[in-house]
């Protein structure tokens, strides 16, 4: 490796010399050739310096400093250092391996620039901007930088997402929803009413078939997604609330589409996406959530800032799995239940065990997100009933139930 | 300059979308052109048999997630064969 370049970095240094190597590293010609590694090639063979002023143009010209998640074969770090505007740059290593394989092979020249900081993913809670990255380091990141991966994957994500939660809120504006909301109470009415309580939020991954008898017993304590409602009311549970907000008319009627005797007790709170005709079918009482409730995507968000806003101060997640365990994405029963084949190359998070799971490119948008809400909020104590499905940062693993 | 509903400017705009780590947009913009691509074919036939061999690695580095393989061939392969 090229020891001299990382002189200035020992931590780093000593991270990169314990990395096992890639499985397969190899070259690719071209006008700029490129490294391959693990099938994955680093950068463009044709024209390198075009594509790292592409990737540059994140990082606003003038700024004085930035951060560079993942460095290819050091490309981008050229064309910013380049810019004399810039008077700080973060490199954040992302694999090590990686790292490692392309110091061994590739100049290293820039590493020397003192305006160049090098550093590893740990202690990083959150991006720091202005910054760039290359996609090769995100599809490549190890254990250690895979929660800055997936931060940066979601903010590369929200033009899209939010041109999406647009389309949505147009679809709202279409469907008449101001006259529902005058004829429902706000879900405002109901905050504070569970002052201290110990609350469970059911999502509808996997792993909350495993919990159905000990929810029979919690069902007051239990606010559910409205995916969960069909496997629960099967398992012979009413929740105190349902909580949805899916836009679409088709998927609700699949969801809702379950005996309505026995839910006259469960209060269905809506975001103002939800369609008014499967509103009108709800036999118990309902609340309009106008914009009281936090999610960024999710309906799990929504419920668990429910929780919150009643009063909660333990929240219990329970098959908020945020992974596709065996390619499963749902709980069975559910009636959005589908099996995805499970690709080596495909997104993965870490389980409760530490143990690498298939995951949703989504799914891992909503957990980062939630785990950021759970840092916001450390006057709850959350607690992930899971092993099996996505660890969550800030909540605490708890498999067996208090009353076991 | 050709605009970006050609065929060649939807596969550069795809390359730059995978060039900048934007997988779910880089990834409707494939979807997009393959949709326009597999279109013009119907009428061109004689551009099926041109582009088969290059669909075919663009696939598989889609398949194995390889978004700088990818880019490089919409970019540098596929776009200047639509021009």
């Amino acid at each position: 490796m090229n020891a001299r370049a990382l002189e200035r970095f020992p931590e780093v240094a000593r991270a990169l010399a314990a990395a096992s190597a890639p499985a397969e590293v190899g070259w690719l010609a071209g006008p700029t050739p490129a490294l391959v590694v693990d099938g994955v090639q680093l950068a463009s063979r044709v024209d390198a310096r075009a594509e790292a002023a592409l990737q540059a143009r994140l990082v606003p010209e003038h700024a004085e400093r930035a951060t560079l998640y993942g460095f290819a074969q050091g490309e981008l770090a050229r064309v910013l250092l380049a810019r004399p505007a810039l008077r700080a740059l973060d490199v954040v290593v992302l694999s090590a391996a990686v790292a490692r394989a392309v110091l061994e092979r590739c100049p290293a020249e820039w590493l020397a620039d003192t305006r160049v900081r090098l550093r590893l993913p740990a202690g990083l809670d959150e991006l720091a901007p202005p910054w760039a990255a290359s996609p090769a380091d995100l599809r490549l990141a190890d254990d250690e930088g895979a929660r800055l991966r997936d931060l940066v994957v979601l903010e590369l994500a929200t033009p899209l997402i939010r041109r999406r939660l647009g389309e949505r809120a147009r679809e709202r504006e279409n469907g008449n929803a101001d006259a529902r909301f005058a004829s429902d109470a706000p879900v405002e009415e109901l905050f504070g009413t569970r002052p201290g309580a110990s609350l469970c939020v059911a999502a509808a991954g996997p792993t909350l078939a495993r919990h159905y008898r000990e929810l029979a017993a919690r069902a007051h304590e239990l606010v559910a997604v409205d995916a969960a409602l069909k496997p629960l009311r099967a398992a012979g549970i009413t929740p105190a609330f349902a909580v949805s907000q899916d836009a679409h008319e088709g998927n609700l009627r699949r969801l809702f589409a379950l005996p309505r005797a026995g839910l006259e007790s469960c209060t269905l709170v809506y975001l103002p996406s939800v369609p008014t005709i499967v509103l009108e079918e709800w036999p118990g009482p309902r609340r309009a959530a106008r914009a009281a409730l936090w999610s960024s995507g999710s309906v799990v968000h929504a419920a668990v800032d429910l929780a919150r806003a009643l009063g909660a101060r333990r929240i219990e997640l329970i098959g908020a799995d945020f992974a596709t365990p065996a390619g499963q994405s749902h709980v069975a029963g559910a009636a959005c239940e589908k099996v995805r084949p499970v690709l080596a190359a495909g997104p993965w998070v870490r389980n409760g065990r530490g143990v690498r799971v298939a995951t949703l490119a989504n799914l891992l948008g909503y957990l980062r997100d939630l785990e950021r809400y759970i840092a916001r909020h450390p006057e709850v104590e959350f607690v992930n009933r899971s092993a099996d499905g996505a660890a969550i940062a800030g909540a605490r693993l708890e498999e067996a139930s208090r009353a076991e | 300059m050709r605009s970006e509903e050609s065929l060649a400017g939807r596969a550069r705009a795809a390359a730059a979308s995978y060039r900048l780590g934007m997988e779910g947009s880089a990834g409707e913009r494939l979807a997009a052109l393959v949709d326009a691509l597999l279109a013009e074919i119907a009428r061109r036939p004689a551009l099926g048999a041109r582009v088969a061999l290059l669909l075919r690695e663009i696939v598989a580095a889609q398949t194995r997630r390889d978004p700088i393989g990818l880019a490089d061939r919409l970019e540098h392969e596929l776009a200047p064969l639509l021009d």
